[in-house]
């Protein structure tokens, strides 16, 4: 029998600070799911979702509903989550991140099925190389990026599910396999200026896997599904979460600010982890506020939040305790808005409204070198993404952070260029 | 076990040997021991290496996590502007700065085979 004590010590444990305040997210998410809409549209929608081909732009909103897609977002964080304390591993900086764009991208392209698969070719991985799962669990993560090419193989390709079923296993497998030494060395590619570094490993791999489909006798469709319908509720939401984390963090934070003007003046490239030295309170306060200025930024460019929008917001959040903060974001998002504006695009553009939001993951530029060069790195970004997108064939969810590492590594040259010897 | 042990003890020899050269340090020996538990570093270095000395006991707080350092240890060292060195922290579970021998330092970095 559970006394009134061990409640308390439950409660107590669940929300403490240092898990960043994932598990109220967790079941807000799923309280969502089944508040927004009923339960056997739900769960109707959330089979529409994992039998999906589910590459870009394949907003869950709009396929299967938007319980579904909260559902779904909600399964894939528990059960991220679940290994995580499995592992008995704490919730960092990287880890926070981690979870944040897997509940994000659950809005478009990631779904039980096809992550699950990926997380089985790295834990395959480890086994094999008989290491720990904790040492590359960031890289996990993070891997689930290049997940849709599952569910291209096994529902988009149009093959027999005997053959197809088989196949996207197969391929998943080996895909999560080669990804964690991929990341690994290909961090080195941009010096740590593109924070979705798996992003770019996995774009690697998935150029190869578009090329053989693309040989092959198999073809696909590339579509652009989303919808803005539901616009109102994620901008309450998100302005409802952002400050619920500046209120906590502030209030753990012994109702103050201190330590955020350090925070601000970390340049965020990787590894730069908020939480680092227990400061869990001031990174709560710095994931609210730096979400409530991307908000607030696409809501002046009249940017209508959709699924993906909505995703892409979930990730600037989460990589608010992995490197960035209101100074070092708002440069790169102020060039690729310039760049649209010289290139004549709508911000309403769903690519447009995407790389605004992702090109934060460049954020360690203007931290590092000032906004200059974020500026500058922001407008190189825009024509970039749109240049990659055909050349990924949408299996790789990370396309802006593919674009990214290629804007920060003509960025560095442009910098050691300029720059004098001491 | 983790990935790459040896080419992350590689990295803090050569991220020290690189901070120690910066603060025109010029004469240092490095001694290194490793064994079923650890992997022992030993930096000797003459009593004009005395500012560097400090900084290292005061700046270098050891901070591993062995889920961070495999997702980022090729990158430690490759920015010339950085302070690469606080970025060694994660690679080591402890650091001692002591004085040796009247005019010597020792600084001795520890990584724990996990």
């Amino acid at each position: 029998m559970l006394t009134r004590s061990d409640i308390i010590k439950f409660y107590a444990k669940f929300y403490k600070v240092k898990n960043m305040m994932l598990p109220f997210i967790l079941l807000l998410w799923v309280i969502l799911s089944f508040v927004v809409s009923p339960v056997n549209e739900v769960f109707t929608g959330f089979i529409d979702i994992i039998t999906h081909k589910s590459i870009l732009l394949s907003d869950y909103t709009a396929i299967g509903g938007l319980g579904a897609a909260f559902f779904n977002s909600a399964l894939l964080m528990i059960a991220s989550y679940a290994i995580l304390k499995v592992l008995d591993m704490r919730i960092t900086g990287p880890i926070f991140a981690g979870i944040l764009t897997i509940g994000g991208f659950a809005f478009f392209g990631k779904n039980i099925l096809n992550v699950g698969i990926i997380y089985l070719g790295v834990y395959l991985y480890t086994r094999y190389k008989k290491i720990s799962l904790k040492s590359v669990i960031i890289i996990m993560l993070f891997a689930s990026g290049i997940a849709p090419m599952v569910s291209l193989l096994m529902f988009g390709v149009g093959l027999p599910l005997y053959y197809s079923i088989p196949l996207g296993i197969a391929v998943g497998i080996a895909a999560g396999m080669l990804i964690v030494e991929l990341s690994v060395h290909a961090i080195t590619f941009h010096k740590g200026f593109d924070l979705y570094n798996v992003g770019f490993a996995g774009g690697i791999i998935s150029i190869i896997v578009i090329a053989l489909i693309n040989f092959s006798p198999l073809s696909y469709t590339m579509d652009t599904v989303y919808v803005t319908d539901y616009h109102l509720f994620f901008f309450i939401l998100f302005i409802l979460l952002d400050v619920f984390f500046m209120v906590i963090g502030f209030t753990y934070n012994e109702k103050s600010l201190k330590g955020y003007k350090s925070l601000l003046k970390l340049s965020g490239r990787a590894v730069t982890d908020f939480t680092r030295h227990n400061h869990y309170a001031i990174t709560l306060f710095n994931v609210g506020l730096t979400g409530l200025i991307v908000l607030t930024y696409i809501t002046i460019l009249g940017i209508q939040i959709s699924g993906p929008v909505a995703g892409a917001l979930m990730t600037v959040m989460g990589f608010a305790a992995f490197g960035k903060h209101i100074k070092n974001v708002v440069p790169s998002m102020l060039g690729v808005t310039i760049m649209a504006l010289v290139l004549g695009y709508e911000f309403t553009h769903i690519g447009v409204s995407l790389a605004i939001i992702f090109s934060t993951g460049l954020a360690p530029l203007s931290g590092e070198h000032g906004p200059v060069y974020g500026i500058i790195g922001g407008m190189l970004h825009l024509p970039l993404v749109f240049s990659f997108g055909e050349l990924l064939g949408g299996v790789q969810l990370y396309a802006n952070g593919f674009s990214a590492a290629f804007t920060a590594v003509l960025m560095n040259t442009l910098i050691s260029t300029v720059k004098k010897e001491k | 076990m983790v990935l790459h042990e040896n080419s992350k003890i590689v990295k803090i020899i050569t991220e020290m040997m690189a901070f120690l050269l910066d603060r025109e340090c010029k004469e240092f020996t490095t001694n290194v021991k490793v064994n079923a538990e650890e992997t022992v570093v030993v930096f000797t270095m003459p009593a004009s290496s005395k500012k560097a000395c400090e900084y290292l006991e005061k700046n270098i707080e050891p901070s591993r996590l062995v889920e961070a350092e495999e997702y980022g240890w090729e990158l430690f060292g490759l920015c010339d502007d950085s302070n690469e060195l606080e970025q060694v922290a994660l690679l080591i579970d402890d650091i001692s700065v002591k004085k040796v021998n009247w005019d010597n330092y020792e600084v001795t970095f520890i990584r724990k085979h996990r």
